[in-house]
């Protein structure tokens, strides 16, 4: 059904949601107004909810405001603190770890993984797929309960299978710092990768079967097909894929919260969570923002590069 | 709402979002009445964690000794929420000029994040004339002393006592009467490698946790965390000593180190019987003890902590929920009147105690033959308050300071690092007086 | 065979931690962390459940939140697919620009926005959540950005030619050829527009503060936070919590399917 109207688009009737009066002056202008119609609720709503407050917040920037009163104009002093607070490194080089971890092994597992669920004649694809996806429904509480018994040092399953098979399990997986590290890395893996199978999945599935027939009759091996065909075609997908993954790690917070809320000391502290832990725990929401606006540069100028690199803005035409 | 939410949906898409946001605006105007209540039926906004306080409240308003005599006709309208939420809610409410609650229960550390910037002067009100009648009968105002004002009254006293096994300290000739922490130590540490029993717990969690298992032997040792005019006073001795015990006993066994006591570790370390003794706060005996291992009744007793050998007090304290008036608000007067009946009256605090277990914060109702007489099912009928009495006496008094928050994160990392091994007590103890005296700067 | 192992041993994985919280809800208090741990509950009790909805407005956060995020879901699809097709097919003055804008917003940290528009819509009382839960949140710059990339790799500039000379409008083109395309597309923001919602935890926590209006993720970290954290209840209140979101997910996996069949439109 939905291919047929594909193939023969019907010719426009007036409907109720169309009404005749303007038809003659908006379908001689409809071609160049209609993307101004079609973006500007999003710009609406963008503007009322995320410009403004977006210039509040680089106005308390520039402020020391404890949330009450009003707040004190102190300029590029926060700026300046920032940079000289060692904890704000701290949370900048462990998210760069976080970074790099999920680019370099949550994408590519993610669309190993989709593109194995793609294989011809999978049986139970509907229950594989639901079973990947169950990390996102479970409630964050139950998350920091099932890892915080897995990773446990002396009761924790994972040292108990560990104590089990190699007869060694003394690792500290919450509570020293490197391991911490690690820990908080398998639950950004096992949390986010599923679900972006879920996207390489619904872009897969817009390959056409056609280009992988070709391909085998050349003679192409599943190597080849996944570099000649399926890379190839999958490029938008993987660039928006890319992209948001890039923006979102940089700004995680969940899972150094959850799992062991940024210790031992700092040493799973991200820059969302310093920001956080400024703004909502020491009420210094002036040097929140401005951290804030840090983030927000450095994460605009990484989204930009990947952006070149990948060729997201590129005009396909 | 949810019609106009429906009949939006059905429109354009376009035009959806202006109709939703038009729609509310129209229907939630009308700003909230600010005429302060004198008398007459009230219904109090009350903001908790814990729904204990709520039962404790609820129970008061239903007792005609307590409030019959009372202008007011109180009513209560209960929101709960996690505790560090409860102060972020309320301060965006207050600058949004929004609805801040009459009655609020601010657990103590958090307490530390109104210290700050003027936020209790400004939003609280003042306690000072309202517990000047009973002078030092009332305990725990320290913390909760802002430039000399108190702004909030304990619902507990929060002693630390000395939980034990009783069953397994017979078995395995464990004193229950060992004078000194040194003295349990070294059975401790035969405990450990013999049987795998630890007698106490070192939180290695979150830094909030870490933090406060250490300050509990700290207070105990007599170390104070902040002086009275808010500076930092780690830096001594005794915080290298408690130190170097925790450290000293974690590593031979007699300690275990665990996430915090409420963890799931703690519960599976209680139900398998390889914590035969834990150093907690009364509440521990409900929240810890009976939630977790309620087949374990009777084994249970508790006594006051074993001393240190080189001085301190006879008694801990860790945690506590304060409550606090806010003020200008239609409700304040009678959140006043409710907070000062429950709070500071020999029949409120004995309904308190009563309705949630919370132990008394005037000092002579330690000896009040109500108390006195009373029996502990779980603890095998012991009577409880032959130990609090002695511990409410020597409980050691601390005071907090608006950075109590940037402690917390800057002592758990060096704390949790000598514990493990990883550096020695005196340099943990050093490295986080380094940290904090460089956060607070700004 | 070592597809469906690999298949099968990674469904174990990330199926554990729920069928642990499910196994776990049955179990009473002093069981759930018993060591070494029981896979199954023995015996098997609804006490958790039971005292969960007896004590606690469990359906009333369940109602909340599901209409929110449904309502979220429905508007967010249709904003963005819409944006999303402007920005990947059509031409116009600002284009760059003014996707650029839209592009940068993704990398705003939420903790910078949050206090300002917590203000913003406390100060105009519209802290009802049927509105600020949704209304703020349902023009996502990631959805549009999603349907862009969707959007120039699912259709055929072709098709939008050959249609616009059949003198379709630019909206009948986009309800008519561009939305089925977009398909499996549509279902993917679907489900992560939901889940955002529904899964959201610090908006709600900052801008509800009436017990009646709780969604579950407040209700859940309320009882949580009280003393001695109420672990049986908060397992019985988030298995019930999970069934939505698989619902919508399995619901919207034939929407994914879809594609198939779309993408098999040569241009």
């Amino acid at each position: 059904m939905t291919n047929q109207t594909a193939h023969r688009p019907s010719v426009p009737r007036p409907t109720a949601e169309e009404p005749e009066k303007p038809a003659t002056w908006w379908s001689r202008n409809q071609l160049r107004l209609a993307p101004y119609a079609f973006i500007s609720p999003f710009f609406l709503l963008y503007g009322l909810f995320f410009l403004v407050p977006i210039l509040v917040g680089l106005y308390l920037s520039g402020t020391e405001w404890a949330g009450l009163g009003t707040p004190q104009w102190v300029g590029l002093r926060n700026y300046q603190d920032l940079l000289g607070d060692r904890s704000f490194w701290i949370s900048v080089g462990n998210t760069a770890v976080y970074v790099l971890f999920t680019m370099c092994v949550v994408v590519p597992a993610a669309l190993l993984i989709a593109q194995a669920l793609n294989a011809r004649g999978l049986r139970g694809r509907d229950m594989f797929r639901l079973a990947y996806f169950m990390p996102v429904v479970i409630s964050p509480i139950v998350i920091t309960l099932v890892f915080g018994l897995f990773f446990e040092r002396e009761f924790g399953i994972v040292n108990g299978l560990l104590r089990a098979v190699f007869g060694f399990g003394g690792i500290d997986w919450l509570g020293d710092p490197l391991w911490a590290k690690v820990s908080v890395t398998v639950l950004v893996l096992w949390r986010w990768t599923g679900y972006l199978t879920i996207f390489f999945l619904a872009g897969l599935q817009n390959v056409p079967r056609e280009l992988y027939e070709a391909a085998a009759i050349d003679g192409a091996g599943p190597v080849r097909r996944f570099v000649d065909v399926t890379l190839p075609s999958l490029r938008p997908v993987t660039a928006f894929i890319a992209v948001t993954v890039l923006v979102n790690t940089a700004q995680i917070f969940d899972e150094p919260f959850l799992l062991t809320q940024g210790g031992p000391g700092e040493s799973t502290l991200s820059v969302a969570m310093f920001i956080y832990r400024a703004g909502f725990q020491r009420q210094q929401l002036g040097y929140a923002a401005a951290a804030g606006v840090l983030l927000f540069v450095v994460v605009f100028a990484l989204g930009l590069l990947a952006n070149r690199a990948l060729g997201v803005g590129r005009d396909n035409r | 709402m949810p019609d106009l939410d429906r009949r939006a949906l059905l429109r354009g898409m376009g035009v959806a979002g202006l109709g939703l946001l038009g729609a509310p605006l129209l229907a939630s105007c009308g700003a909230a009445d600010r005429t302060p209540l004198t008398a007459g039926p009230v219904g109090i906004r009350l903001w908790t964690h814990d729904p204990g306080y709520v039962t404790t409240f609820e129970t008061a308003i239903g007792e005609p000794g307590l409030v019959g005599d009372s202008e007011f006709e109180f009513r209560l309208d209960v929101t709960n929420a996690a505790p560090p939420d409860i102060i972020t809610r309320m301060i965006t409410q207050a600058i949004a000029d929004g609805n801040t609650p009459d009655l609020v229960g601010l657990v103590i550390d958090q307490f530390a994040r109104v210290m700050g910037s003027s936020i209790a002067e400004n939003l609280f009100v003042d306690l000072t004339d309202v517990v000047a009648p009973l002078g030092d009968e009332l305990l725990k105002l320290a913390p909760y002393t802002v430039d000399g004002s108190p702004y909030s009254l304990d619902a507990d006293n929060s002693i630390t006592v000395f939980y034990f096994r009783q069953d397994l300290f017979a078995d395995h000739g464990v004193p229950e009467d060992a004078a000194t922490w040194e003295e349990l130590a070294e059975h401790g540490e035969r405990l450990s490698r013999d049987h795998e029993i630890s007698l106490g717990v070192v939180s290695t969690g979150d830094n909030l946790a870490v933090a406060n298992s250490f300050f509990q032997f700290f207070l105990q040792r007599g170390g104070q965390v902040f002086d009275a005019a808010g500076e930092l006073a780690l830096d001594s001795a005794e915080a290298v000593e408690v130190l170097e015990f925790m450290t000293e006993g974690v590593r031979s066994g007699f300690l275990l180190g665990l996430p915090d006591p409420y963890s799931s570790a703690a519960a599976a370390a209680l139900k398998s019987g390889r914590l035969a003794a834990i150093a907690m706060p009364n509440w521990y005996n409900a929240y810890g003890l009976q939630a977790n291992v309620p087949d374990q009744q009777g084994r249970w007793r508790m006594r006051t902590l074993p001393r240190f050998d080189a001085g301190g007090h006879l008694a801990s304290t860790l945690g506590g929920t304060g409550f606090t008036v806010l003020k200008d608000k239609p409700g304040t007067a009678a959140a006043l009147d409710l907070l000062s009946r429950v709070f500071l009256t020999r029949e409120g605090q004995l309904l308190r105690y009563r309705s949630g277990g919370f132990l008394p914060t005037l000092r002579s109702l330690y000896r009040d033959p109500e108390l006195v007489e009373v029996r502990d099912e779980y603890l095998g009928g012991q009577r409880v308050f032959d130990v609090y009495a002695p511990a409410a006496e020597d409980l050691p008094l601390f005071h907090q300071a608006p950075a109590m928050q940037i402690l917390t994160d800057v002592l758990g990392g060096p704390v949790l690092d000598a514990v493990r091994g990883r550096t020695s007590p005196a340099a943990a103890i050093e490295a986080a007086i380094v940290a904090y005296r460089e956060q607070v700067k700004r | 065979m070592l597809l469906y192992t690999f298949l099968i041993s990674l469904l174990l994985v990330f199926a554990l931690p729920l069928l642990w919280a499910l196994s776990s809800s049955f179990k009473s208090r002093s069981d759930i962390f018993s060591y070494p741990p029981q896979p199954l509950p023995a015996p098997a009790v609804l006490d958790n459940y039971r005292t969960l909805l007896a004590e606690q407005p469990f359906w009333s956060w369940f109602v909340t939140s599901t209409v929110v995020a449904l309502l979220s879901t429905v508007l967010a699809v249709g904003l963005c697919s819409l944006a999303g097709f402007a920005f990947a097919k059509h031409r116009f003055r600002g284009k760059t620009i003014l996707f650029n804008i839209m592009f940068s917003s993704l990398a705003v940290p939420f903790a910078v926005i949050v206090v300002p528009l917590f203000i913003m819509i406390a100060k105009a009382r519209l802290t009802e959540p049927y509105f600020a839960l949704v209304v703020p949140w349902i023009a996502p710059a990631f959805g549009i950005f999603m349907m862009r990339q969707f959007a120039e790799q699912a259709v055929p500039d072709a098709l939008l030619d050959a249609a616009r000379i059949d003198g379709c409008t630019e909206f009948g083109l986009f309800r008519r050829v561009v939305l089925p395309l977009l398909r499996p597309a549509l279902g993917a923001l679907g489900v992560w527009s939901f889940l955002n919602s529904y899964n959201s935890l610090i908006w709600p926590l900052i801008v509800i503060s009436e017990p009646g209006d709780y969604t579950l993720p407040l209700g859940i970290q309320a009882l949580f936070g009280a003393t001695g954290r109420q672990y049986d209840l908060v397992l019985a209140a988030s298995v019930l919590a999970a069934v939505p979101s698989l619902l919508v997910f399995f619901l919207l996996r034939r929407q994914l399917l879809e594609g198939l069949t779309a993408g098999a439109v040569k241009s």
